[in-house]
């Protein structure tokens, strides 16, 4: 009895130090757009500014222990040697800071509104609703999902969805042709060079 | 015309329909009408779509983009009547009266800033919403991605476009052409998202399967596949 008093208090502990996701990431854009708004001359000519950005920022958000399995799916991701996992998950980080810094340095006085939270009845995915706002008033619908994980102290984010488009299936779905046609070695040359030519 | 272009279409299907994929089973044929219209694009229409964007005002631009928009409201009003959603309906037709007369024939959308939504219907939404199912994905020369139940409702489509009416063929034509090249400029943002994708026709495919079914809900997905356990990341 007192084992399960024991177990629920730290179950319900460890969600209670969690911080609210929505916030979470409200910290987070804040932060962005400061940095954005500080250095908009920077910006324009350094070219290594913005993945800096995105490396301090964003990254700590995301679960990247778990981004190589998500990517490759459970049944893909065991036959991987411990190192090929490991190549696998820096070039692909590298190549989502590419990608999303690339994103950045246009920006151009977006703001990002946060909705609503949803959540699992299990209290340990969220799901946080917002949108990004252009200049011109364009409203663009971008939903989070995060998991509260043994591995993390917080809450991690496992998928973004930008109007109805999940990101995560979408990367499943071309890494399955690239994969089953060219073989590891080959995609991760693909994902390297993908990555160089982000400028 | 386009009817011919579909039955084509659909005969040149048939033959190269492969079991593999249930989504797409004409994979390896829109894969190379995919590099067909990429070709197309690159050497021609994205050359004309930049060149537009550049010589264009901002405001310029913003007045072509309404006009079309404006006319566009006539097919989101019936397609809306037709999904049986008269808030919506009554929206759009508000927003036709107001940007034609107010807004001096749509170059200007006063109707947004009086809070009337602005709605993005077709016919392949209205038929997703009466029980149709997408059918397999389609790559259209010229016309891009689609499925069996998007090409299929293009001729409805044509039919609620103020355009298709001109009674002057080459006005009719040319004013399509100029509403192509704008949704093409339209999409130029996307263009690093494109050149950075692994594999750029799963990366259009999925993105444009995803994004037709976000459509046909309006944006208020429902979540079927509650991520509470992912299937393909463990065991559920």
């Amino acid at each position: 009895m007192r084992f399960i008093t024991l177990v629920t208090l730290l179950l319900f502990g460890s969600v209670a130090k969690a911080s609210d996701p929505q916030q979470l990431l409200q910290q987070a854009a804040d932060n962005i757009i400061e940095l954005l708004e500080q250095n908009k001359q920077q910006l324009a000519v350094d070219e290594t500014l913005a993945p800096a950005i995105v490396r301090e920022n964003l990254l700590p958000l995301v679960d990247t222990l778990g981004l190589g399995k998500r990517l490759l799916t459970r049944k893909v991701w065991p036959t991987l040697s411990g190192s090929q996992q490991q190549r696998f998950t820096d070039a692909f980080v590298d190549h989502l800071i590419n990608t999303y810094a690339n994103g950045l340095a246009n920006y151009d006085g977006h703001k990002f509104h946060f909705i609503k939270t949803n959540y699992s009845s299990s209290g340990k995915t969220a799901w946080v609703y917002s949108e990004l706002i252009s200049k011109q008033q364009e409203r663009f619908s971008i939903i989070y999902t995060l998991k509260l994980m043994d591995h993390y102290p917080d809450w991690r984010v496992v998928d973004v969805s930008i109007e109805g488009i999940k990101i995560l299936q979408n990367y499943r779905e071309q890494l399955k042709s690239v994969d089953v046609s060219e073989g590891f070695d080959a995609l991760l040359a693909k994902i390297e060079t993908k990555t160089e030519s982000t400028p | 015309m386009r009817l011919i272009f579909v039955m084509l279409i659909g005969t040149l299907l048939t033959a190269c329909a492969s079991k593999g994929n249930t989504v797409d089973p004409y994979e390896s044929f829109n894969r190379k009408v995919y590099s067909f219209n990429r070709a197309i694009d690159k050497a021609v229409i994205k050359p004309v779509a930049e060149g537009y964007k550049a010589v264009t005002p901002d405001p310029v631009e913003a007045g072509v983009d309404n006009f079309f928009s404006n006319l566009g409201d006539i097919g989101n009003f019936v397609n809306n009547l037709l999904q049986f959603k008269v808030t919506g309906a009554t929206s759009d037709l508000g927003r036709f009266l107001i940007n034609s007369t107010l807004g001096l024939g749509g170059l200007f959308d006063p109707a947004s800033a009086m809070g009337l939504e602005k709605h993005d219907e077709d016919f392949g939404q209205t038929l997703a919403t009466w029980g149709v199912e997408p059918g397999p994905y389609l790559m259209l020369p010229f016309l891009g991605p689609s499925t069996l139940r998007d090409t299929a409702s293009m001729p409805a489509d044509n039919y609620f476009d103020p355009v298709s009416y001109l009674e002057d063929d080459s006005a009719q034509y040319s004013l399509k052409g100029i509403r192509l090249l704008v949704k093409r400029a339209e999409l130029l943002e996307l263009e690093q998202q494109i050149e950075n994708a692994l594999d750029e026709y799963s990366f259009i495919r999925d993105a444009y399967l995803q994004n037709r079914k976000y459509k046909v809900y309006d944006g208020d997905l429902p979540f079927e596949d509650d991520f509470g356990c992912d299937p393909e990341y463990e065991e559920c």
